[in-house]
């Protein structure tokens, strides 16, 4: 009997260590797909639209975000695994297709339950931004030096330019050109959005990025694109733009 | 008696059949015999690096090809050596000469039958670095798909690859330095793709800036610029604060590399519609029209060594090059829009000169480690 009881302390042990390793917790993925779009269309690089009495198409839109994360019902919240994501658009958006799939940012390995909120900044941290593209592996989206001003000290968090045909005479005569840098530019989107992670399953959700939002105010009333077509250093304007810009972000589906 | 009779015939006999035997074989028709025949020479990769330089991020290594120094040595000698084209006039650096910063010095260049080519050499400086594509067009995707290429076209050296191949693998030197590079355990195993490594490993090497007076004075501040150099590169940047124009350069030359690597019209040709461009440029690699008439943004380290200019050598001058920038350029629906009249005077004109004329480095194209080999 004591043989039987010596060995079965050991086998006891073995199965209630075994018992831990096996609770795992359940995950599911989430996909957030950013369409860039006009008026609701999804942006197709060189397509024309409709502005003011004329027309305009955009040529590179892209957008850095950072510290991305979706917020549980219970209000803890979830990051996402890369700390910076770059929404280019200008790559992507080459046909209808690819538009309206929009660029994806995949957060892996959620814990599976109710989500309500999606958080992230338009820009990047004040600690991301105060590196330069040097500080960054190969590969990684900010050892990019295209999108680096190295006299502002900054990275260009917004990219929007193209032509516009303000006379709708059919000559796109007027090209505009806003790029966003800077601490001060950086604005945290908070957004509502109703998320159901499961077990082994991948939820999407769509947030549009309506370039419309940006050119026009509240009231309607169109940018003056030629009476400012590049917007680069002028710190106002480009706090103006943020601020449009984050207004221009919704969730759809 | 009888014995030592036998054993003289048995003797003269054996000679006579052994004889033969004793004589050098005749050298065999066709490639020497291959298998095993490199295995005695030692193979010990020696890793190199890309030498830190400020500013400058990691450059991409890929994994299928790490830097080693015989790979590098191999590759600087196969870029030099005419052996690649079909009548063995012409190699790789008939275009790309490290005295111009690796271009030639000539509007379009011509290959081994005389012919012109479509475009002006590129400069090969900080290749490593170029993330979106190589040529003019970006039509090859990275350093070992674009050494591929000009072997084999007919207006540049005109050669094929399986001939090369052979002619690696007949050559006295080459068959022991691909084994020291790759490892290789017989000639039988050179190929293509190992000679374009090699190349790309020494084209990778091709880091620019250290001896300029840009970097000296700029970016490591060790000394002053002169008044001329330091209004130029306010201008350049846009970083006077409005005192001066803003020359609109650093949107598409930024630094450290002064190429954004993009793909972009600026404005050297009117189009009315976007198929009236003659050379489509990048449109016809990607086949969307709205790329008809881009090229690649070239970097301007050493641009003063590189004239002349654009795609198609069309500027003799940085002159010619700056009077076209400041005019606006030609329209076209796809004109970048960062190209808009600028208004610079002659005075602000020679400011900028003076400014790029600090993107000199020719420590660079001094470099004896980036020479001909054979010279």
């Amino acid at each position: 009997m004591k043989k039987i009881l010596l060995l079965l302390l050991p086998l006891s042990i073995l199965f209630l260590s075994s018992c831990k390793d096996e609770k795992v917790d359940a995950f599911g993925n989430v996909d957030l797909n950013f369409v860039a779009t006009y008026d609701g269309t999804p942006i197709v690089i060189g397509d024309q639209f409709n502005y003011d009495n004329g027309k305009i198409f955009f040529d590179k839109i892209r957008v850095y975000i950072s510290n991305t994360r979706i917020q549980t019902d219970n209000g803890s919240s979830f990051v996402e695994a890369d700390d910076v994501e770059v929404l280019d658009f200008t790559q992507n958006n080459t046909n209808a297709e690819k538009a309206g799939n929009g660029v994806t940012v995949d957060m892996t390995e959620v814990p599976i339950g109710g989500y309500n909120k999606l958080l992230f900044n338009v820009g990047l941290t004040n600690d991301q931004n105060a590196m330069i593209p040097a500080d960054f592996p190969a590969g990684h989206p900010l050892n990019n030096t295209e999108p680096y001003w190295s006299d502002w000290e900054s990275y260009i968090f917004v990219t929007i330019s193209g032509r516009a045909d303000l006379d709708n005479s059919g000559d796109f005569e007027q090209g505009f050109v806003y790029h966003v840098g800077g601490n001060s530019t950086r604005r945290a989107m908070n957004l509502s959005d109703r998320i159901i992670v499961a077990d082994g399953q991948t939820t999407s959700s769509k947030i549009n990025f309506d370039l419309k939002k940006v050119l026009y105010d509240a009231a309607g009333n169109p940018f003056d694109i030629a009476s400012v077509s590049q917007v680069h250093t002028q710190v106002d304007i480009m706090e103006d733009f943020a601020d449009r810009i984050a207004q221009a972000f919704s969730v759809v589906e | 008696m009888k014995f030592a009779k036998t054993f003289l015939i048995l003797t003269i006999v054996s000679t006579l059949v052994w004889s033969p035997g004793c004589k050098k074989d005749p050298k065999p028709d066709g490639p020497p015999k291959t298998e095993g025949d490199l295995i005695d020479i030692p193979y010990n990769p020696e890793p190199a690096s890309i030498p830190s330089q400020d500013e400058y991020p990691a450059m991409a290594i890929p994994e299928s090809n790490p830097l080693t120094k015989d790979g590098i040595a191999l590759g600087r000698m196969l870029f030099f050596d005419p052996i690649l084209s079909s009548d063995s006039t012409m190699s790789c650096s008939s275009c790309h000469l490290p005295e111009h910063s690796f271009t030639d010095g000539l509007a379009i260049s011509p290959g081994v039958t005389g012919e012109l080519g479509r475009r002006s050499s590129m400069s090969l400086v900080n290749m490593g670095y170029q993330d979106n594509a190589l040529f003019w067009d970006g039509r090859s995707q990275t350093l070992e798909t674009q050494a591929l290429l000009p072997v084999e076209d007919p207006i540049e050296l005109h050669e094929d690859w399986p001939n090369v191949v052979e002619k690696f693998k007949n050559h006295p030197d080459y068959p022991a330095r691909f084994r020291k590079a790759f490892g290789i355990l017989d000639r039988s195993e050179i190929t293509k793709e190992l000679a374009a490594k090699a190349i790309a490993q020494f084209e990778r090497t091709l880091v620019v800036g250290k001896g300029s007076r840009f970097y000296k004075v700029f970016v490591q501040q060790n000394g002053f610029p002169s008044d001329e150099e330091l209004r130029g590169y306010l201008m350049f940047f846009d970083a006077s604060n409005g005192a001066l124009p803003d020359a609109q350069c650093f949107h598409c030359h930024n630094r450290p590399f002064f190429t954004n690597n993009q793909y972009l019209n600026n404005g050297l040709d009117e189009a009315q519609t976007l198929e009236d461009f003659v050379d489509k440029g990048r449109g016809a690699v990607t086949g969307n029209n709205f790329d008809n008439g881009r090229f690649k943004t070239p970097t301007l380290w050493n641009i003063a060594l590189t004239a002349p200019y654009m795609h198609d050598g069309r500027f003799q001058t940085l002159e010619e090059v700056l009077d076209h920038y400041a005019s606006g350029g030609h329209y076209a629906i796809n004109l970048d829009p960062l190209i808009t009249d600028i208004h610079l005077n002659e005075d602000q004109k020679a400011d900028l000169l003076a400014f790029l004329h600090t993107l000199t480095d020719t420590t660079f194209t001094k470099n004896p480690e980036f020479q001909n080999p054979f010279e």
